[in-house]
């Protein structure tokens, strides 16, 4: 492979955006091999990593909380529209059939059967990433799981 | 989730639907507004206005389009729009030491990457972002922005190409290798 056939692909090989492997193979047979190359790789690899250090930010805890606070201050949405326990219980219903199908394909994927530690590190992930939002619902599903 | 669900949910109950889509792209909306803004009280505040919008034309949004792609118009709009109001306002600079203190990262090589940033044309910047903060798939950002996967590619290429250049010298060495 030439420099410059390298070069128009280095992004995407940053980016892990390489889909065909034979080109993959070429390019990493190439970079390892080519000084100027692997140098043009390492400054696109610094500077994703400098852009996403400095760059990214989180949310806020509050930032659901104040963003309804407003919305209900400006009129834009009625005061306690959204009960807490009616949003739990309308998330939970949504979610539930998702993250049930994600949760039992995932765990007849990766996972050996009757691997508790596993699975529970698994079910708490997906609880604490909001994945399954009513822990009975999640623990009933968590128990269907489990003692299949 | 995914935008159909989150379509099919907004359907049903409106409020809760809602609440998933901010929930969902709560990360997206705020993180460009901070390569617009770079600054993090700012970008929450736009990012609630830019919810705020998206709740009131819930209705109109028939799902033809991707909400990813809807939400990323309706912020990137209202960012350049603050931007063009500000400047006539005359802003206050932005309080470095500050940011340094309460936001993530090195403070001089945000401050950097912000100035080279501020001089990038748009449609390289939002690619760039969107790839390497938001670190989204070629595909998805395709779809964001409305262009083909070859578009997003040569994007990202010459932003990511214009950012280095506009970066001081001694910043590429020390992070070359
Ligand atoms: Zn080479």
């Amino acid at each position: 492979m030439r420099c410059s056939s390298v070069r128009s692909r280095l992004d995407r090989l940053a980016d892990g955006e390489l889909g065909n492997r034979n080109t993959l193979r070429m390019m990493l047979e190439h970079v390892a091999r080519c000084d100027d190359c692997r140098q043009e790789l390492a400054r696109i690899t610094a500077l994703k990593k400098d852009l996403q250090r400095s760059m990214r930010i989180e949310a806020g805890p509050e930032f659901i909380a104040t963003l309804l606070g407003r919305m209900e201050a400006r009129g834009i949405r009625r005061h306690g529209a959204v009960p807490e326990a009616r949003l739990a219980k309308g998330i939970a219903a949504a979610v539930t059939g998702i993250a049930a199908a994600g949760l039992i394909l995932l765990s007849l994927s990766l996972l050996s059967p009757g691997d508790p530690a596993e699975l529970s590190h698994l079910f708490l992930q997906r609880l604490s990433s909001g994945e399954i939002a009513c822990i009975s619902e999640g623990m009933m599903l968590y128990d269907t799981v489990e003692y299949r | 989730m995914t935008d159909r669900e989150i379509y099919e949910l907004v359907r049903r109950d409106r409020d809760t639907g809602f609440i998933m889509l901010v929930q969902e792209y709560q990360g997206m909306v705020i993180n460009l507004a901070y390569s617009y803004l770079f600054d993090r009280h700012e970008a929450e505040d736009m990012a609630q206005e830019v919810f705020m919008q998206a709740y009131g034309a819930l209705d109109r949004f028939r799902g033809e389009s991707r909400l990813s792609s809807w939400l990323y118009r309706i912020c990137v709009n209202r960012c350049i729009d603050h931007i063009r109001r500000s400047k006539r306002v005359k802003t206050v600079p932005l309080e470095l030491v500050d940011a340094a203190t309460t936001e993530g990262g090195d403070g001089a090589v945000r401050e950097a990457i912000a100035d080279a940033l501020r001089t990038l044309p748009g449609k390289f910047r939002d690619a760039v972002i969107l790839k390497d903060v938001e670190g989204k798939s070629y595909r998805q950002i395709a779809a964001i922005l409305g262009c083909s996967i070859g578009t997003v590619e040569s994007r990202i290429h010459r932003g990511r190409k214009l950012l280095r250049e506009r970066l001081s010298d001694p910043w590429e060495v020390d992070n070359a290798m």
